[in-house]
Formats: structure tokens, C-alpha cells, sequence
């Protein structure tokens, strides 16, 4: 069975498109998430092996909900899903525990490759 | 994307990059310390690689990659442009050539790619062991440390850790690189700490790098850890871990130091501003030209030689007629027609030195090979010619050259004893010589020489023993070029196959030119060829039998003659002439073409023509006149007629077949 990921995005096309990409590279897709607070909420719930996160959402924003899960669980796997442009951000977030970012428009090579040197 | 319809376009340009690589190289070569050159080669290998990624050839892609990395070395100075670099750059440069040829084959020449990136990568590794000897490098990446820098490292040193260098290259196609850079900074604080980074924090922050930057770190851990851990992280391509080149040099004192840095810096100033300056002038080269398509050339350069055509017949009614205006237009509208006509026939013309270009690399190579030192000297590279004599040039001239290198060239040894250099001297050159392009190829070789060239003649049948008695030496010469002769002791793969010298002269005839060969042994041998400026238009003298017309290139012609019967002399059932106590054989064109020759005039009108060295008299009817005539080649159906080289449109509409002169005699 495939690693299992819970992706975090808050349009359902960008979650769409990731979830293709992913599943058609053998990993799972457990869970998906529209914003922060519901993926530390399925992040506590499903344990996945990775996390995506976008940054920008309603409600919690990625970097708060980075922190929120890396305090729970300081060994999880998030790869932050960056627009080009928010460097700080990326900066931030990969400082509050990341272990990788994405930029979009995704191209699913790099997705992979940073999801794989992340958890294999 | 589809990449497909960039296809041409960026083999166009590649070849050119690869072209300018090869010529960076040879110059690298004879002055290594150049560093406008490897600047230069840098950023081409570098565009290269950019291109390749894009069009998502894979295999290029790497190789230039790898070139890169070691071309960056060599512009830090932290790698020294020594034979065998230079050897695996010239290895790489031939694989790119390969591969841009097998585009469309992915799998292709894998075996090698991986050889030559296991060679590139080996030099890199090189440029580890050999840092520290160099500390003079002068580039604007290059590593600088000050003295704060150099104080840290020391101290650090002293309480058991290392001073690493390090080389992070980051994906061609990296996006927010700054970031990158970020995490590997992250990732090296938990092996030790950074003293130093080029380009600096702040650049890297704001993503002013390529995809590359240079750190100097302090820690405990393996070389081969902190590799394999940075390259865990995403679009991190690779990395190259090394001593750290200012700790290897004795520490000179605050002073001469800061001296140093400063002269470095100011240096480096002037050298960015050279290559500049030389960047704005190749671009500007670059924006006088266009680039066309040779068909269409082709069609403009056609339609021009109609125009010529019906100009003359214009011209020819124009005279007939009496309104006298009508004669004045007819004058003007010949005129634009003759420079429009010199001016298309202009756009046909293009530099020699695109051939000329790949010569020094070749008897670079070859010359390696044979154990032999020679110096190429090209002269004339701008003279022009017509594009379709350009690109059938090459192969003779290869030949020519690989002559001299084989043949004429001693070993250093065998010349210095004689008293010469021990770096033997091929001059190339080209130049306008009336309607012709003389190339002159010459070694200061030992010469050829002719008694050895006779006996080889005797033994291999091609002369009889009287025949060789009566030989002058410069008919001996000419043997070289006949079929199955060769004068070298050994066959070797490059001459001395036999085969060479006579394709040579038969290609050069070919294209209506000559070539000619001179020898003074002991000093050396030059080779003359002869090429008209183009092949389409010819002058021709146009001659009547049996009522057609026929045109004979002026280039075969050396005289006309008129002579009277008892003139002609009868040998061995041959019927000839004697010229000037020259015996010609003479050819009776109509008989010769199959034709009632129509003439019954007492005194014969004789051309005499020359070909492959031989002078025949050829008898016509009538000798109409000069005239310069548009060649068209005829159609596949009635190709390769013996005598027939192809034919033209007169300007009264008539069609003339032009003759091949050394297929008929």
C-alpha cells in the first residue's frame, strides 16, 4: 500500500490536481483539507506520512496550522504548497518545521521528487 | 510542451555554441590563464544546458551540465586547464556534436554520455585535490576570504574542525532559489557553521545568483555526509565538497593580503567590463544578420538568372528596334538587372571560415596523435565564396591538411636535427584572385620526394620504365593525385590510403576548379586550389555544330585557333595538331556528340580546352561568342549524359547544353 497523504488546499481544483498526481504515482491520498484548522484537525485523526499545505487559506493559515501539528507530532512530514512570491512565507514556515515547499503552478515531476526525498 | 517546431532553431543555435565552445577551447589551450575565454565558455555551456532542459533533451542537458561544473572550476581557478581537461572538454564537446545529430534517438550513445560525465565529474574531483595550490582566482564568484574570515577559520582549525569548501548547484529550472538556498543553510547548521558565502547573504536572499553559490563552513562532519545530506534536499543537483583554497597558502601577513584583494577586485573589474564589451560586439554582429532559408535563397537567386535571361533577349530586340527612347529604357533596365544580379548573387557568399573554423581542432587532434607539433596558421578565413562550393570544400581540404600533417610534418625529433623548429607550420589561406578563390595549403614539411615517387610509380605499374625516364618532376607530382597511389610506407587511418589524393581532385574539378601542387624537399610542400567564386553563372564561349549551340566554360578554354587541313597531322590513327611544338590531340565535336558536323569551311575553328592537365583541340563549326550564362541543372531523366554539365536559356529563348569538358577528352 501506497504512503498515505493529506492534502491541504483551500480551492478544490489545486486539491484536485494534486490528488491525481499523487495517486497516479502510488501514494494515497487519506484526507483533504480546506483549511488550517481542519487539517491539524486530520492530521491528529488519520496520522498521514505527509502533509501538503498551501499557506494562504480562511480560517487558520498554513504556517499556523504547520506549528499547530509540528507541536502535536514534531516528527511529521509537511511540504508547504507555495504560489511564487511568498517567499518570506516559505521562509517562515519551512523555519517552523517543514521539511520541503512546492511551488505552483505544480509540474508533477517536482512534486514527486519532493515528496519522495521527503518520505520516500 | 511541444517542443517540436523550436527543432531547427535550436540546432542552428547549438551548433553554434558548439562551434564557438570548440574555438574557446583551442584558444584555452595555447593560453590557459584566459579568463575572458573561459568566461566565455562558460556562459555558452551554461546557455546550452538552459536550452536542452527546455526542449527536454535529457542527455544534453547532463552533459553540459557537467561541462559547466568544470568549467566554473576552471574560471574560479580552483582547476587547472591542463592537457587532459582540456581533452575531456574536447571528448564532451564531440559527444554534444553527436547527440545534437541523434536528437530524435533518446537512447542514443548512452554508454558514452556516461563515460564522458564520469570523465567531466572525475576532473571536478580533480580540482579538489589540486585546490589549495591555486589561490588566484580572479572572478567575480570567486572565492575572496578577508582576514576576520581567514582568523575564523584558523581558530576554528585549531579547536578540531575543518574548513570545508563547498559548491552548491542548484536546478537549472529551480524556482524561489533563495529559498533553496535558505534550507541548505538550515540543513549545514546542524553539521557546523557557515563563515562564508559567495554571493553573499544578502544576494542570495534576493534570489541575484544563477544557480549556483559557494560556501565556506566550519565542521566535524565527513565530506561525503554533508554531500549526500545537502543533496537530499529538492532541486539541489549537486554539490562539491572541498579544502578550502586560502588555508593551503601560508598566511602572508595583514597587509600584502588586503594588496592583493584589492589589485583581485580591480582586476576583475576590468576583465567584466572587457567581456562586456565583447558580448555587446558579438550581439551587435549578431543584429546585421538575418537568418533565411537556403530554399528560398535558392528561388530568389533562380528568378534572378530568368530575369538575366529575358534581360538579354530585351536587349538584343531593343537593338533591332529604331525608337530611340525604347533603346535608352532597354539600356537602363540592363543595367539594374546587372547589379540586381551581382547583388542577389552576393547573398549566396558566405565567409570561408565556416570551414575554416574546424580545421584547427582537427590537426590539434591529429597532430596529438601522431606525436607530431604543429601550429596551424589560418590567413583569408573572411574571404567569400558561393555557399554551395563552401559546403563541398570541407572534405578536400581535410584531406589536404591531414596530408600535411601525416606526410609533410617530421617528428619534433627528425626536425630538430635538421635544423628546424621543432613545431612544424601549416599556413591556410585563402584569397580572391581575379574571378577565383585561391586556397593555398603549405607545410614547411619535409617535401615530397620525387625519385621515391617515381619508383612507387614503376612498382605499382601506373608508369613503364621508359616513361619514367622521360618524366618531368612536376608530372611527377601530378601522380599523387592519380588513382591508387600512395607514397606512404604504412597505411595509416588518417592518409596514405591511395585513395585520398584523387577524390580530392576529382570533388575540386568538380566544382569547375583546379588544384595544383609545388615541393621543394626538405622545406616543404604547398598545395593550390583553385575555386571559381560561384557556380551559378558561368562565362561560356558559345559555339555552333551542326546547328545547335553549345557552351564551354572559359575556365576550361585556353585558346582559339583557326587551322588550315594540312595542318592536322595523323599519330598512331589519332589525327592532331601542333601548337607551338605542343602535339594536342584534336576532337571533332559533331562526330563526338553524334552529329553530322554541318561545316564544309577549309580552315577549322578549334578550341583548346584543358582538363585533368591535358590540352585537347576541340573542332566546332562556328565560334559564336562570350556570354555569361545561368547554369540549370537538367532533369534526372537525361542526367550523367557524358560531356553534358548541364544547360542554359540563350537570350533569344534557344536552349544551349553546356559541356563538360573533362568527361569529354
Amino acid at each position: 500500500m501506497g504512503r498515505q497523504v493529506l492534502i491541504t488546499d483551500d480551492t478544490a481544483f489545486m486539491r484536485m490536481t494534486l490528488k491525481n498526481i499523487l495517486e497516479k504515482n502510488g501514494y494515497q491520498v487519506v484526507g483533504e483539507a480546506e483549511d488550517g484548522q481542519v487539517a491539524v484537525d486530520k492530521y491528529l485523526e488519520l496520522r498521514p506520512d505527509l502533509v501538503t499545505m498551501d499557506i494562504t487559506m480562511p480560517r487558520m493559515d498554513g504556517i499556523t496550522a504547520i506549528k499547530k501539528i509540528i507541536e502535536a507530532d514534531p516528527e511529521a512530514k509537511i511540504v508547504v504548497c507555495s504560489a511564487m512570491g511568498q517567499k518570506a512565507l516559505v521562509i517562515e514556515a519551512l523555519s517552523a518545521g517543514a521539511k520541503d515547499f512546492i511551488v505552483k503552478p505544480f509540474q508533477a515531476e517536482r512534486i514527486i521528487n519532493a515528496v519522495q526525498k521527503v518520505i520516500g | 510542451m511541444d517542443t517540436s517546431e523550436y527543432r531547427d532553431l535550436f540546432l542552428a543555435e547549438a551548433r553554434e555554441y558548439l562551434q564557438g565552445l570548440n574555438i574557446a577551447l583551442l584558444q584555452l589551450e595555447s593560453d590557459p590563464a584566459n579568463r575572458e575565454v573561459l568566461q566565455e565558455m562558460f556562459r555558452a555551456a551554461h546557455s546550452l544546458k538552459g536550452m536542452s532542459a527546455t526542449m527536454g533533451y535529457q542527455q544534453l542537458a547532463n552533459l553540459t551540465h557537467q561541462m559547466e561544473n568544470v568549467l566554473d572550476f576552471l574560471r574560479q581557478g580552483t582547476l587547472r586547464a591542463n592537457r587532459e581537461v582540456a581533452n575531456v572538454l574536447f571528448e564532451s564537446l564531440d559527444l554534444l556534436e553527436l547527440l545534437l545529430g541523434r536528437l530524435d534517438e533518446p537512447a542514443a550513445c548512452l554508454e558514452q554520455l556516461d563515460r564522458v560525465v564520469g570523465k567531466l565529474r572525475a576532473a571536478c574531483d580533480g580540482s579538489m585535490e589540486e585546490a589549495g595550490s591555486l589561490g588566484n582566482a580572479a572572478d567575480g564568484d570567486a572565492l575572496l576570504l578577508d582576514e576576520f574570515e581567514k582568523e575564523m577559520l584558523r581558530a576554528g582549525c585549531a579547536g578540531g574542525e575543518r574548513a570545508r569548501h563547498l559548491q552548491v548547484i542548484l536546478d537549472a529550472s529551480c524556482l524561489l532559489k533563495s529559498v533553496r538556498a535558505y534550507m541548505v543553510f538550515k540543513l549545514l547548521e546542524n553539521f557546523g557553521h557557515i563563515v562564508k558565502a559567495v554571493p553573499g547573504a544578502q544576494e542570495l536572499e534576493e534570489e541575484q545568483f544563477e544557480d549556483r553559490f559557494q560556501l565556506v563552513i566550519l565542521t566535524q562532519a565527513a565530506d561525503e555526509t554533508i554531500r549526500s545530506e545537502l543533496l537530499q534536499i529538492a532541486e539541489v543537483a549537486d554539490v562539491f565538497v572541498r579544502d578550502v583554497p586560502e588555508m593551503g597558502v601560508p598566511s602572508a601577513g595583514l597587509e600584502p593580503a588586503v594588496v592583493r584583494q584589492v589589485e583581485v577586485v580591480s582586476e576583475t573589474a576590468v576583465s567584466q567590463e572587457e567581456a562586456d564589451g565583447e558580448r555587446r560586439n558579438i550581439r551587435r554582429a549578431a543584429e546585421k544578420t538575418i537568418r533565411v532559408e537556403t530554399d528560398k535563397l535558392d528561388k530568389l537567386i533562380n528568378l534572378v538568372g530568368e530575369l538575366v535571361v529575358n534581360r538579354t533577349r530585351v536587349v538584343e530586340l531593343g537593338r533591332t528596334d529604331v525608337a530611340a527612347e525604347l533603346v535608352s529604357a532597354v539600356e537602363q533596365l540592363d543595367r539594374i538587372t546587372t547589379d540586381l544580379q551581382s547583388a542577389v548573387m552576393k547573398l549566396r557568399m558566405v565567409p570561408i571560415k565556416q570551414v575554416f573554423d574546424r580545421f584547427p581542432r582537427m590537426v590539434r587532434d591529429l597532430s596529438q596523435e601522431k606525436g607530431k607539433k604543429v601550429n596551424l596558421e589560418i590567413r583569408g578565413e573572411e574571404t567569400e565564396l558561393d555557399r554551395s562550393i563552401v559546403n563541398q570544400i570541407g572534405d578536400p581540404l581535410v584531406h589536404l591538411l591531414r596530408n600535411s600533417v601525416d606526410h609533410g610534418i617530421e617528428p619534433p625529433g627528425v626536425r630538430v636535427q635538421n635544423g628546424k623548429p621543432e613545431e612544424g607550420t601549416i599556413i591556410l589561406e585563402a584569397r580572391h584572385e581575379g574571378s577565383y578563390v585561391l586556397i593555398r595549403v603549405s607545410d614547411d614539411g619535409r617535401g615530397i620526394a620525387t625519385e621515391e615517387m617515381l619508383q612507387k610509380a614503376v612498382q605499382k605499374g601506373l608508369l613503364s620504365s621508359a616513361e619514367a625516364q622521360r618524366i618531368s618532376d612536376e608530372e611527377v607530382l601530378r601522380l599523387i593525385f592519380r588513382n591508387g597511389f600512395s607514397t606512404a610506407e604504412q597505411v595509416t587511418d588518417i592518409s596514405g590510403r591511395g585513395v585520398g589524393m584523387d577524390a580530392v581532385k576529382t570533388v575540386i574539378e568538380s566544382m569547375n576548379g583546379s588544384v595544383e601542387i609545388k615541393t621543394s624537399p626538405g622545406e616543404g610542400t604547398r598545395f593550390y586550389v583553385r575555386l571559381p567564386l560561384t557556380l551559378a553563372i558561368i562565362k561560356a564561349l558559345l559555339v555552333e555544330v551542326a546547328g545547335e549551340i553549345y557552351a564551354i566554360p572559359i575556365e576550361a578554354i585556353r585558346e582559339n585557333l583557326y587551322v588550315a587541313p594540312q595542318d592536322i597531322k595523323t599519330i598512331q590513327g589519332e589525327k592532331v595538331i601542333n601548337v607551338r611544338s605542343e602535339v594536342l590531340p584534336l576532337i571533332y565535336l559533331g562526330e563526338m556528340l553524334g552529329m553530322k558536323s554541318g561545316s564544309s569551311e577549309e580552315i577549322l575553328s578549334v578550341v583548346v580546352v584543358e582538363a585533368a592537365e591535358r590540352k585537347t583541340g576541340l573542332v566546332v563549326d562556328v565560334l559564336l561568342g562570350q556570354q555569361e550564362i545561368v547554369i540549370k541543372s537538367l532533369s534526372r531523366a537525361v542526367e550523367g549524359i557524358r560531356g553534358v554539365a548541364g544547360a542554359t536559356v540563350l537570350g533569344n529563348g534557344r536552349v544551349a547544353l553546356i559541356l563538360d569538358v573533362s568527361s569529354l577528352i
